[in-house]
């Protein structure tokens, strides 16, 4: 009785709490944005990591091109008057050099530590390569007479070898991507993939952007991570690792591994075997079956990844948005009798 | 909270003792690292609901690390571990090249929560094993540390499969928590 002459009551003081609470959020994020300005308009440019990086990568730069300029410059001629210009420039890259030194010095006191140490290894690479380069270019008196005839072409080779590796030992830039390299299957519609072992072994794989697509991964893999499946079917070996899934709708996946992990996604039915209890978030609407897909081999594969025994496990699931003791809505146990099982047995066969 | 924290802080202050936070997405191994410190059986780790706590002995320091659970479901309670932290372990997947960004975005916001401004941060780029991982210093630029100014950091790649990485990892933050005095401006 009390409770229902409460209710409409807490239902307005609730409303009020969650207005407040998102008025608060809002006033936390305008003053987090506000505070990260104030702090970047406030620091002394001399004690900026960035004008750091900047100056440093601009220093770095210069030496690079002069570098390569002169091996560009070296492989065209090569008498007394040049070496001696040749001599000339590397010593002053080598005073360069010095100067990027103490900078890195001067600004370690505020520079974090890995900052410190790739700056380091980027000076070092530098000395390397100017020290590769004299010896190169510039024989030793005494060594002279035989190494002129060893240089026309070693230098250039030489070049080739060593800058390309520069780029990738200090690309310390925003410029990164959002997928540098991938492994797996990606943007595929309609159609019909299989893989085998030798395409999975010991490797991570991933499924990404696929619609109306029935993919089968006869094979073991470490990790498998699932990204923005529709109207697919999946059928996999077993992953030693992890699997994540994300975004998937409409589909049946048949997975075995030892965790399993279901983000946003809605009417679709797994098959698992798994070693501890399947998680699902933001999700809706699936459904869960024992394991049930079977090709030649995957008996020992099972095996190899300690997943041959079926501990029902997979009926275990976990709503990381539902902690009530009751049955959380979002999922349910497939009903046996609409339960499949994805047999390759014969179909391995014949190819 | 001003009772119970101020006893924490008292029964903490011992000199030998420290309390690590391992935070991070979910998959990203945080269990999977301890497990390997702790007993090195990583075959049974499963998803982490909630917290657990693992104490690590190294050189005679004892390391309280809370591992706490990644799901974004559970993300809005790791601020209820942030009180008298000595030191963050920020674990990435670094296979999980999807998640970098959503990784970075939660890792500013961790910063600036103010129970753990100046706290040393050290990042954990796990799973170096696989073969298509992003490189620690790739991870570096995708978090952006490069703009963190408040408190000192390192980025350190690893695998909780193999060990690499953790004896070097640990050392760090060893290093950071036992002149832990110096590393703290604000409380």
């Amino acid at each position: 009785m009390m409770s229902q002459a409460l209710s409409p009551a807490l239902e307005k003081k609730r409303a009020k709490k969650e207005e407040r609470l998102q008025s608060h959020l809002q006033t936390y994020l305008n003053d987090s944005s506000a505070r990260r300005s104030l702090v970047a308009a406030s620091s002394d440019p001399n004690e900026s990591v960035d004008g750091f990086l900047a100056s440093f990568s601009q220093c770095r730069d210069q030496v690079e091109d002069k570098l390569s300029a002169i091996l560009a410059k070296k492989s065209s001629k090569s008498d007394e008057g040049a070496l001696e210009c040749v001599r000339e420039e590397l010593k002053s890259l080598s005073l360069e050099i010095v100067n990027m030194e103490s900078l890195v010095a001067d600004s370690s006191f505020f520079l974090p530590t890995y900052i410190m140490q790739s700056s380091q290894s980027s000076i070092t690479k530098l000395k390397e390569e100017i020290e590769a380069t004299t010896a190169e270019l510039l024989p030793k008196k005494k060594f002279s007479f035989r190494s002129k005839t060893a240089k026309p072409t070693k230098p250039v080779e030489k070049s080739q070898e060593i800058l390309p590796a520069i780029p990738a030992t200090v690309s310390d830039s925003n410029s990164i991507g959002p997928v540098l390299s991938f492994y797996g299957i990606k943007d595929q519609h309609d159609c019909t993939l299989v893989r085998y072992s030798q395409d999975l072994e010991d490797r991570e794989f991933m499924l990404t952007n696929l619609s109306n697509c029935k993919i089968y991964l006869k094979g073991m893999c470490r990790a498998l991570y699932v990204n923005k499946l529709r109207n697919c079917l999946v059928c996999t070996g077993p992953v030693t690792g992890s699997v994540l899934i994300d975004d998937v709708e409409g589909s049946t996946l048949m997975l075995a591994s030892q965790q399993i992990r279901i983000h946003s996604t809605k009417n679709t039915d797994f098959y698992l075997r798994v070693r501890s209890r399947p998680i699902v978030e933001y999700t809706s609407s699936v459904r869960f079956a024992p394991f049930a897909f079977r090709y030649p081999g995957i008996e020992d594969a099972l095996q190899a990844a300690n997943l041959q025994e079926e501990t029902g496990e997979w009926e275990n699931v976990d709503d990381f948005r539902w902690l009530r003791a009751v049955q959380s809505p979002n999922w349910s146990i497939l009903p046996p009798s609409e339960r499949i099982c994805i047999d390759e047995t014969d179909n391995a066969l014949k190819i | 909270m001003g009772l119970l924290s101020s006893l924490r802080r008292l029964y903490r202050s011992q000199a030998d003792e420290a309390r690590i936070l391992f935070l991070g997405l979910d998959n990203a191994g945080k269990t999977t690292i301890l497990k390997l410190l702790a007993d090195g059986d990583i075959q049974t780790v499963t998803p982490t609901q909630g917290f657990h706590i693992q104490s690590l002995i190294y050189e005679g320091f004892r390391l309280n690390v809370w591992d706490i659970g990644g799901q974004r479901a559970i993300r809005p309670y790791w601020r209820n571990y942030f009180e008298t932290t000595d030191a963050l372990v920020y674990v990435f997947d670094c296979a999980d090249r999807h998640r970098l960004k959503e990784s970075g975005d939660e890792l500013s916001l961790l910063l600036e929560e103010e129970k753990i401004i100046g706290v040393p941060l050290l990042v954990l780029a796990n799973k170096q094993d696989l073969r298509h991982a992003l490189p620690a210093d790739e991870v570096a630029a995708g978090l952006n540390l490069v703009a963190i100014r408040d408190r000192t950091w390192q980025i350190q790649g690893c695998s909780a499969k193999t060990g690499d990485g953790l004896q070097e990892g640990m050392d760090w933050i060893l290093q950071r928590v036992k002149n832990k005095g110096e590393n703290r401006h604000a409380r």
